[in-house]
């Protein structure tokens, strides 16, 4: 018995209230130079929304983590090899590594920069939807895709309507409240962009282009009037929309009886609501979803990804993730009240709302409150093109969030009162904007087109 | 208010618009949580748990058919269907030559198989063939092709082939494997026993819950030993294919034949050696002509036996006592005994004064006729019973007959039938029946039921059939006397070209007319030869029946095809010449207590 080991019984010895007196009287740090800690700031952070950056980034990872676990049986069925379970997720991957190259090299150009760049660019999305109705690859029933699957114009339209709408509307917000010069134009550009993805058929994505489109017209300032107008119109185009293409009709009269009765639904949504309720509070564990497998759950990698969230990790993980985009939302609109200007402003609230429709109309579906479309969970779902365009638009966020750090010393202090008339703001543009061709406004001018007709 | 008033306004509003549907989405999702209808629930799991797992059903291995020294007659295998996943080809050119070559299809057919269609989809999966062989399978397996998908689908496989077609039967049916059983022969009798039984097990659909191969205790079918012996069975097929496909060997007496049966067995256990008919089946053809030939003749089809039956009215007479070997009559040649129709020996000629013995040895007609009058049909028709006749064997093989034995009561009887009933006329056996009704007289009076499995192998254990009589069909005093007169027939009728020196064989020959309605039909016979031997201490009773053949005789065409057989018989069973034999049982030896009729299995 002697050999076995004595355990101390009495520790005696250790002087608790030493210990913490110690730790108590650890030495402040020196106080740090004002300059250098300024000049630190701009090294590491640049004047970037941190608070974006970092939630961005944790939805990112989040997404990858899931992409992973929830492509493994996909991915399988794909390749067909017991070792090519990782095909989705090395996709998805080299897609993350293209976004956060366009999410740094967006938020360290000048955002003024796209000002120019809008017109070409929505010329670019309007010939890409038009080739797409063209040339492009039916899958599911709908031509969505360029190139063998791997760019959807659909998702650089979001960004570019984003773009456009906020140019636009910066140069002509003392007259927004005009019909001819606020509503008209407005609605002729994105009406032809929602309509050609309308034709792919991607009633989603049109609805989430127009609704962003819709919100940054509020946020610019629209009167009420407007605003009910252009929504009636929207509503009205809409409903003869759902009549005419018999897959929409199909989906609403199905879904409005599920809402309430969940045996109603549709499979996929119960699919989904299975998941959840595989999930409990705290999940089954990562991986050990039951019902990524066998095409129980479709999509589970992209459409449906977040029902596999809910059943790996939770209701935890699903509230986890929706406050995420809470974050993503506050600090966004954060951004856009400090912005310097309208043009970055309205950015900034574009694609904040952007993010924010896709997001909430991919849970909504989720959750069995609206009928199955398929609309992407952004920075979480699999989707090069999507990841991507959310990437940028992040990083035209961060741009705008890096040019009012520099303008305004502190970041507590209000924003100025009023920014200066559009005109007078050239010498601040010529200090910022690398552009040698910026002696012109590049977008489209309603006055002139009237002027034609 | 300024513009950046306006704006931040419009974008307090928007942000508690965007974060109130949010806490609406949240609110949703605790409501599955916590206020979910337990009907909906509990509808939703099942359906989820009806993806997660399903109902398979295991089969069993089917078992196999050996013969009794261990040689196999049934045995499984597989063969494959083969397909190919298109989208999975990387060099469609090479791996269409490569298929092309082993399945021996045009290169160009597997080409445009593997070529995606107009909008450039490949499909999943393109069938290419069926039925490739077990070989051929494993080749394209060794060969790694990428997207080729080879199902196994169990099938029977009959390496004894034709030989064996009529005694095994055939395993076919629908091409779920589960709907599949055996017909005909051992196959078809064995079915349930071969099947065993297959089990239904839930799998698991998806990774996450599969716990390896489930551990099921199906019962896999029963393997079955059986009696016949395949060098026996290879004798009697090529003595019977010889009868008739090279006649030239007997004279060309059976020349013109159209089929034949030969059945090979042990009086004293009623173990079917051999049983060989012509024309074969093959198990492999199921073409709908082939199949008819698989039911079996030797127990399958009936034929009235003729004068070799008369073996069983010298039985029956002697046992019933009413007539002893020193019975006389006076043989008029041909006459009606009062029932309107001749009764005529087969060269019509008067014999006078004839004793018992003689009746037989010359086989006469109007002497079974007179023996079966005076013992009346009160005591013919039970004691015919007795050997069997009428009644089917009970032979474990599907599709026996039962014969043909009219009595009393029923319509077609008549006098005159009965009197003919005495000589093999208006009475149809199987060719078992007959040698059956002849094992009798060889194992004293009791007829051993015939069988077929001589063992059922159910995993490690064997149980073996037991030798049982069937019949007590004679004493055993009369079955001696029987014997003796056969022993008779064989040595003293002139007309048997049979001639076996060194071994005392027992024997009747016969020919039969060929009933047709209304009469029968001419210049055409069956002929037959039952016998056995040694003929005092019989181990092997053999029975040869020739369909039609040119001789037309019994004596001149199954006699010397039975002569034939027994020269190659006596040397693969190593059976003794007589006086050999009874010098080794003077010894004190049994001459048939050798390795050849050890059990198998156990070797004791």
């Amino acid at each position: 018995m002697s050999d076995l080991p004595q355990y101390i019984e009495d520790d005696a010895d250790f002087n608790y209230a030493d210990a913490l007196a110690r730790s108590r009287r650890r030495a402040a740090p020196p106080p740090m130079d004002v300059r250098r800690a300024e000049e630190r700031r701009r090294m590491f952070a640049y004047g970037l929304d941190l608070y974006l950056a970092l939630t961005v980034g944790i939805l990112c990872a989040v997404g990858l983590l899931m992409v992973y676990s929830a492509s493994i049986d996909v991915s399988y069925q794909m390749t067909g090899k017991a070792d090519g379970t990782t095909y989705f997720f090395t996709r998805q991957l080299r897609s993350m590594g293209i976004g956060l190259l366009v999410l740094i090299v967006f938020a360290r150009v000048d955002y003024h920069l796209w000002r120019q760049a809008a017109l070409p660019l929505m010329i670019v999305v309007i010939v890409l939807l038009l080739a797409v109705l063209r040339f492009g690859e039916t899958r599911f029933e709908a031509q969505r895709t360029l190139v063998r699957g791997s760019i959807q114009p659909g998702e650089l339209a979001k960004f570019t309507v984003v773009l456009y709408m906020a140019a636009w509307m910066a140069s002509h917000r003392n007259r927004i409240r005009n019909i001819t010069y606020g509503v008209l134009p407005f609605s002729v550009l994105v009406g032809v962009v929602a309509f050609l993805i309308v034709l792919q058929p991607d009633l989603s994505t049109a609805a989430s282009i127009l609704a962003t489109a819709l919100s940054m017209f509020f946020i610019a300032g629209a009167d009420w009037f407007q605003l009910i107008a252009i929504g009636g119109a929207m509503g009205f185009v809409g409903w003869q929309l759902v009549i005419q293409f018999d897959y929409a009709r199909s989906r609403l009269e199905a879904h409005a009886s599920a809402v309430e009765d969940l045996s109603q639904a549709s499979d996929h949504v119960q699919s989904a609501v299975t998941a959840f309720l595989n999930g409990g509070l705290t999940g089954v564990g990562l991986g050990e979803s039951k019902q990524k497998y066998g095409n129980n759950l479709p999509f589970p990698h992209t459409d449906s990804i977040f029902a596999i969230i809910g059943e790996e990790l939770g209701l935890l993980g699903t509230a986890f993730v929706i406050t995420l985009f809470v974050i993503l939302i506050y600090r966004g609109f954060t951004v856009s009240r400090r912005a310097p200007d309208a043009f970055g402003g309205l950015i900034a609230a574009g694609v904040t709302c952007w993010l924010a429709y896709d997001a909430l109309l991919n849970i909504a579906v989720m959750t069995a409150l609206l009928p199955p479309t398929g609309v992407p969970l952004p920075f979480i779902s699999y989707g090069g093109s999507s990841l991507v365009a959310a990437m940028g638009g992040v990083g035209l966020m961060l741009s705008v969030s890096r040019l009012s750090g520099e303008s305004s010393p502190s970041r507590r202090s209000p924003p100025p009162d009023s920014l200066p008339p559009e005109p007078e703001r050239s010498q601040f543009r010529a200090n910022h904007d690398l552009s040698r061709r910026n002696r012109r406004r590049r977008v489209s001018r309603a006055g002139r087109s009237r002027g034609r007709s | 208010m300024t513009y950046t008033e306006t704006l931040s306004r419009r974008l307090t509003i928007m942000g508690v618009i965007l974060i109130g549907i949010s806490g609406v989405l949240l609110v949703r999702l605790l409501s599955f949580q916590f206020r979910m209808d337990p009907e909906v629930k509990a509808e939703l799991e099942q359906r989820a748990e009806s993806y997660y797992t399903r109902s398979v059903e295991v089969l069993p291995t089917r078992g196999e058919i050996r013969d009794r020294n261990g040689y196999l007659l049934a045995a499984n295998s597989y063969e494959y269907v083969v397909g190919i996943s298109p989208n999975q080809v990387i060099d469609p050119n090479e791996t269409a030559t490569v298929l092309a070559d082993y399945l021996d299809l045009p290169i160009i057919e597997v080409l445009t198989k593997l070529q995606p269609d107009d909008d450039g989809n490949y499909e999943p999966y393109e069938w290419l063939a069926s039925g490739v062989d077990f070989d051929t399978g494993q080749a394209l397996m060794d060969q790694e092709i990428e997207g080729l998908v080879l199902e196994p689908v169990p099938v029977r496989i009959y390496p004894q082939g034709e030989l064996m077609g009529q005694i095994v039967g055939f395993f076919a049916g629908a091409d779920d494997a589960q709907d599949r059983r055996g017909y005909y022969g051992v196959e078809g009798f064995y079915q349930s026993l071969l099947a065993g039984q297959s089990r239904r097990v839930e799998q698991a659909n998806i990774p996450v819950l599969d716990e390896g191969e489930p551990v099921v205790d199906v019962r896999d079918g029963v393997s079955l030993q059986l009696t016949i012996d395949r060098d026996l069975q290879f004798l009697a097929q090529d003595v019977l294919n010889k009868a008739i496909e090279q006649p030239e060997i007997f004279g060309g007496a059976t020349a013109e034949a159209t089929g034949g049966t030969i059945i090979i067995m042990n009086p004293r256990t009623g173990e079917i050696l051999a049983m060989a008919s012509y024309p074969t089946f093959d198990p492999y053809d199921l073409t709908a002509e082939n199949v008819v030939q698989a039911a079996n003749p030797a127990v399958n089809s009936v034929y009235e036996p003729g004068s070799v039956f008369k073996v069983i009215t010298m039985a029956i007479a002697l046992d019933a006592g009413t007539h002893t070997r020193d019975w006389t009559y006076n043989d008029p040649g041909c006459d009606d005994m009062d029932t309107g129709v001749p009764i005529c020996n087969w060269d019509r000629q008067p014999r006078g004064e004839t004793n018992f013995d003689m009746v037989f040895i010359e086989s006469l007609n109007a002497g079974t006729a007179t023996i079966f009058l005076e013992m009346t049909r009160q005591e013919v028709y039970p004691r015919l019973r007795q050997f069997g006749i009428g009644t089917p064997t009970g032979v474990d093989l599907e599709g026996e007959s039962e014969g043909i034995l009219v009595e009393p009561g029923d319509t077609l009887w008549n006098a005159a039938q009965f009197l003919n009933t005495s000589f093999g006329q208006g009475v149809a056996v199987t060719p078992l029946q007959m040698l059956c009704a002849v094992n009798a007289i060889a194992n004293g009076g009791v007829i051993m039921q015939p069988h077929i499995v001589q063992a059922r192998i159910d995993g490690g254990q064997v149980i073996e059939t037991r030798p049982a009589p069937s019949y007590n069909a004679i004493s055993e005093g009369a079955a001696r006397d029987a014997t003796e007169i056969m022993v008779r027939i064989v040595e003293e009728n002139p007309d048997i070209e049979f001639e076996f020196p060194g071994y005392t064989v027992a024997g009747k020959t016969g020919t039969a007319q060929i009933p047709i309605p209304g009469g029968y039909e001419e210049n055409t016979s069956i002929t037959s030869f039952v016998g056995f031997l040694p003929a005092y201490d019989p181990i092997v009773s053999v029975i040869v029946k020739i369909d039609r053949p040119q001789g037309y005789w019994g004596s001149k065409t199954a006699a010397p095809v039975f002569q034939y057989l027994l020269e190659g018989l006596v040397v693969l069973m190593e059976i003794p010449p007589d006086e050999m034999r009874v010098d080794l049982q003077e010894d004190g030896g049994d001459p048939f207590q050798r390795e050849y009729w050890l059990d198998p299995l156990t070797n004791n």
